[in-house]
């Protein structure tokens, strides 16, 4: 059976449209651009169906020839934050996370309200980033990204993400101390 | 996966790391996989990448389409060809046609009228394809169909075009949907999808409110993305391209006069949205305006949200301001929750253990009473205040103590944020 460790080998494998190489694909990079749609939407059925469109276009931009040569990875996040910016233009309000169940019983409820409450303020904050700032501060800290992987979704150099990266921590600092100040 | 904690401060991880840990249910990528691999199969290997781009390509192709076409007698055997179907010895002819014919399209519109057209050939040849049970011959069907609906939406989205979205090309589609194979229903589903991205309907403009306007009985959300023609006034009749939201509310993508209800001359609109610089001035909710009163171009605070009433300059032919008010800013972090009124006091109440104000203006539906259940309505500015919208509250219980276990789980316990008082303002949320 065919390996596709090597992700360079395993876009070429795709672009050829060899079926077990398009697999792998979905297998490795669903479940965490599910879990980073989810987490910047708040919303499990928003996030599968950003999940869904992601993959489409992938699909029909590989079909039509198009698509990425190197960096899939950073293609398919980048693809999914402008899926999830584009909705955030469409529907201006922020809706309450869906996420989050009720505390288990063996949860302290205090801390349990205050990592979803701090969650929630975190989302709302990063909806009010300028969208390159968002993908990268996101992409660093919820997916742990290094700096070269951001420069490869955004096409820029490592040096305009270190900047893009501070500018949005400290937009995003005041942002929440702003909300926090009594 | 190794998050860069060190590069961030303390006062910041708290937050990453909740976010980081909020729990996600993990079937919606298992649903997913079905639809990608359904999409997978019903999608081509990629052809040749190479396609004429440019304009000089365009009519060299034109020209080689012409010369075949004439050498196969023209336009009586694209006639004879128009029926055929896949596997049909004349069905590359029909192609080849509809190919030349896309060539020599010159407007947007007779792309627009061609692309519907061939789309909807394609439809009815998968229909009449699955009548003779032929279902393994959908692929290069569905194939060029999605090339033509992508079109019509890279068309939709470039410029308003008369003739989107072809309503009766979308009923065509769906009406396929139930008769197909999964693995092909994914790539319908997808053409639908494209499709919708261009709708729009046709109204009269009732009212203008704010980035609301009722366009025959519709609510049309407009915002500072929304493209504005003309200058429509209630009563004109309006086209409007964007998205329906849900049933009876549509974001605006566009809109346009499509007819004139009256020739009126003066006109003053209320308006509220992020105040954006424009080059011509100032931009709000889609509307550019200018400023001539230099004391309100001095308060302008590009960015935020605020309130402008604008008045149309005939002469001018744009929208001067009268008048600019700050808005608090609405975060939509909007909190419903309930409990048993534990105390009372002048104006305020305790519920769960904590103090809220109700102040005379909050909307309260039933008598406060100690014991008695509250559903408890309020949303939180940009500043972190809550402003309570409406109190209601339940008839006491025979059993007061049927509530008691619900209340820890049904009440958040999300620390304050803000001044300790509530302010009230109605209808807001």
């Amino acid at each position: 059976m065919a390996t596709f460790s090597d992700e360079q080998h395993l876009l070429a494998r795709a672009r050829a449209w060899e079926q077990a190489a398009l697999e792998v694909i979905y297998d490795r990079y669903a479940p965490g651009l599910y879990r980073y749609a989810a987490h910047l939407l708040g919303d499990a059925d928003e996030a599968e169906e950003c999940v869904a469109e992601v993959f489409a276009r992938f699909l029909v931009a590989l079909r039509q020839g198009k698509g990425p040569r190197h960096h899939l990875r950073a293609y398919l996040y980048r693809t999914a934050h402008n899926w999830i910016y584009d909705r955030f233009r469409a529907r201006p309000t922020v809706p309450l996370d869906d996420l989050w169940p009720p505390p288990a019983a063996t949860d302290n409820p205090a801390d349990h309200a205050t990592r979803r409450w701090r969650a929630e303020r975190l989302r709302w904050a990063l909806r009010q980033l300028p969208p390159r700032q968002a993908l990268v501060v996101s992409l660093r800290f919820l997916e742990g990204f290094s700096l070269e992987e951001v420069a490869a979704a955004l096409d820029v150099r490592v040096g305009a993400v270190k900047a893009l990266q501070h500018r949005g921590l400290t937009k995003l600092r005041q942002l929440l101390h702003e909300v926090e100040a009594p | 996966m190794k998050t860069p904690w060190a590069e961030m401060d303390d006062d910041l991880r708290p937050y990453f790391q909740a976010l980081a840990e909020t729990p996600v249910p993990e079937e919606g990528v298992e649903r997913g996989r079905a639809a990608y691999r359904g999409l997978m199969h019903a999608l081509h290997p990629p052809s040749s990448p190479v396609r004429p781009r440019r304009w000089v390509w365009r009519w060299a192709l034109a020209a080689v389409f012409s010369l075949l076409l004439l050498w196969a007698s023209g336009t009586v055997v694209a006639q004879a060809a128009s029926q055929a179907l896949p596997g049909s010895p004349l069905y590359p002819l029909k192609r080849w046609h509809e190919t030349w014919q896309l060539l020599r399209a010159r407007s947007p519109q007779a792309r627009v009228a061609l692309h519907q057209e061939f789309a909807r050939r394609r439809v009815h040849e998968m229909r009449d394809l699955l009548t003779q049970g032929r279902a393994q011959d959908l692929t290069p069907l569905l194939d060029d169909l999605l090339t033509h609906v992508d079109a019509l939406a890279t068309l939709a989205q470039a410029q308003p075009v008369a003739g989107l979205p072809g309503s009766d090309l979308t009923a065509e589609i769906q009406a396929l949907l139930p008769t197909t194979d999964p693995a092909y229903r994914a790539a319908l589903l997808r053409a639908l999808n494209a499709l919708s991205q261009g709708q729009r309907f046709t109204g009269v403009l009732q009212q203008r409110q704010g980035t609301t306007w009722q366009v025959d009985g519709v609510a049309v959300l407009v915002t500072s993305d929304t493209l504005i023609q003309g200058l429509p006034q209630p009563g004109d009749v309006v086209e409007v391209v964007g998205e329906p939201l849900s049933p009876g509310r549509w974001q605006a993508r566009w809109v346009r006069v499509a007819a004139r209800a009256s020739t009126t001359s003066a006109a003053e609109i209320t308006v509220v949205g992020d105040i954006e610089p424009d080059d011509a001035g100032w931009r709000i909710g889609g509307h550019v305006f200018t400023v001539t009163d230099p004391d309100l171009a001095r308060r302008i605070v590009p960015d935020t949200l605020v309130e402008v009433r604008l008045r149309w300059d005939p002469q001018r032919e744009m929208w001067v301001a009268e008048a600019i008010q700050p808005k608090v800013a609405y975060t939509g972090r909007v909190q419903e929750f309930e409990g048993r009124i534990e105390a009372l006091e002048p104006g305020r109440v305790r519920i769960a253990g904590q103090w809220w104000d109700v102040p005379p203006e909050a909307k309260v539906e039933g008598p406060l009473r100690v014991g008695a259940w509250a559903e408890v309505e309020a949303w939180q500015d940009a500043q972190g205040y809550w402003h309570v919208v409406e109190v209601e509250l339940e008839e006491p219980d025979e059993n007061p103590d049927d509530h008691e276990d619900d209340r820890d789980s049904r009440i958040p316990r999300a620390p304050r944020v803000g001044r300790p008082t509530l302010r009230l303002q109605e209808g807001n949320a």
